[in-house]
């Protein structure tokens, strides 16, 4: 009955994910209080018993977060959910253009020291369009 | 068969009702309750402790924790009530009753006062 008993705890924990940490903790142990008082006068309860008299975990974080305090506090939790997808969504875009501008980059550099030019033996009495300008310098 | 209370208003009520006498921890009130309305309603855990933690930030009861078993390891959580909280009892007692009389009078009223 213990371990169901963990079970039963940990369940309504996770049910009560947006809750603050310390109010949760609080709640969890007045909860493990009374089910063992509960335990004592009814050795013989099952896991289906208790969740009739405490509630199930779903029940009881409907009910908490149908209050004001927790209901703040799960916009608290959404809008920080919010923000969180922005920052992912603003690094994605990030990390994508960094991608192709590295790519086009590499692609430059290659071309840049693999490039290649084309050389012809230059023919007697040639004189280029511009030997006039060099001819002077 | 027992009615689950879900009014909060009214488990606000019998719970701050109860304190008046003597600290309780949240499984006593449940089962005061239960006992002391001839096993006509009966309150959920679940729905109590939200009520109580939000009377305890009100300041209309106050909470301490007293442990208990083989090595003190297990705690219950006992609730006082306040003087604020006696003062908000009272009001609630007397909406509950201006209700009460109201719906009263709407299920005695014959068809012609409608």
């Amino acid at each position: 009955m213990r371990r169901e008993i963990e079970k039963y705890l940990k369940q309504i924990e996770s049910n009560l994910y947006t809750c603050p940490i310390k109010k949760r903790n609080v709640f969890l142990r007045d909860l493990r209080g009374n089910i063992d008082a509960y335990i004592e006068e009814h050795p013989n309860a099952t896991l289906p018993e208790l969740k009739s008299i405490f509630g199930s975990p779903e029940a009881i974080a409907e009910s908490f977060l149908q209050s004001d305090e927790f209901a703040t506090t799960k916009q608290v939790v959404s809008s920080k959910k919010r923000i969180i997808r922005i920052l992912i969504a603003t690094a994605c875009i990030l990390v994508i253009a960094a991608l192709i501008l590295g790519t086009v980059y590499v692609v430059d550099c290659y071309k840049y020291t693999h490039g290649y030019a084309e050389m012809e033996p230059i023919q007697e009495g040639f004189t280029p369009p511009d030997s006039d300008a060099i001819t002077s310098y | 068969m027992a009615q689950l209370i879900y009014d909060k208003s009214i488990i606000e009520m019998l719970s701050l009702f109860l304190l008046r006498s003597e600290d309780l921890y949240a499984y006593e009130i449940m089962k005061k309750i239960n006992s002391m309305s001839r096993g006509v309603l009966e309150v959920q855990g679940g729905s109590l402790y939200p009520i109580l933690y939000k009377l305890t930030d009100k300041g209309l009861i106050s909470d301490r924790v007293e442990t208990f078993g083989k090595r003190g390891r297990m705690t219950h959580v006992y609730y006082h009530l306040t003087p604020s909280g006696e003062s908000y009892l009272q009001e609630l007692i007397a909406r509950n009753e201006l209700v009460q009389s109201g719906i009263r009078n709407v299920l005695t009223s014959t068809e012609e006062e409608t």
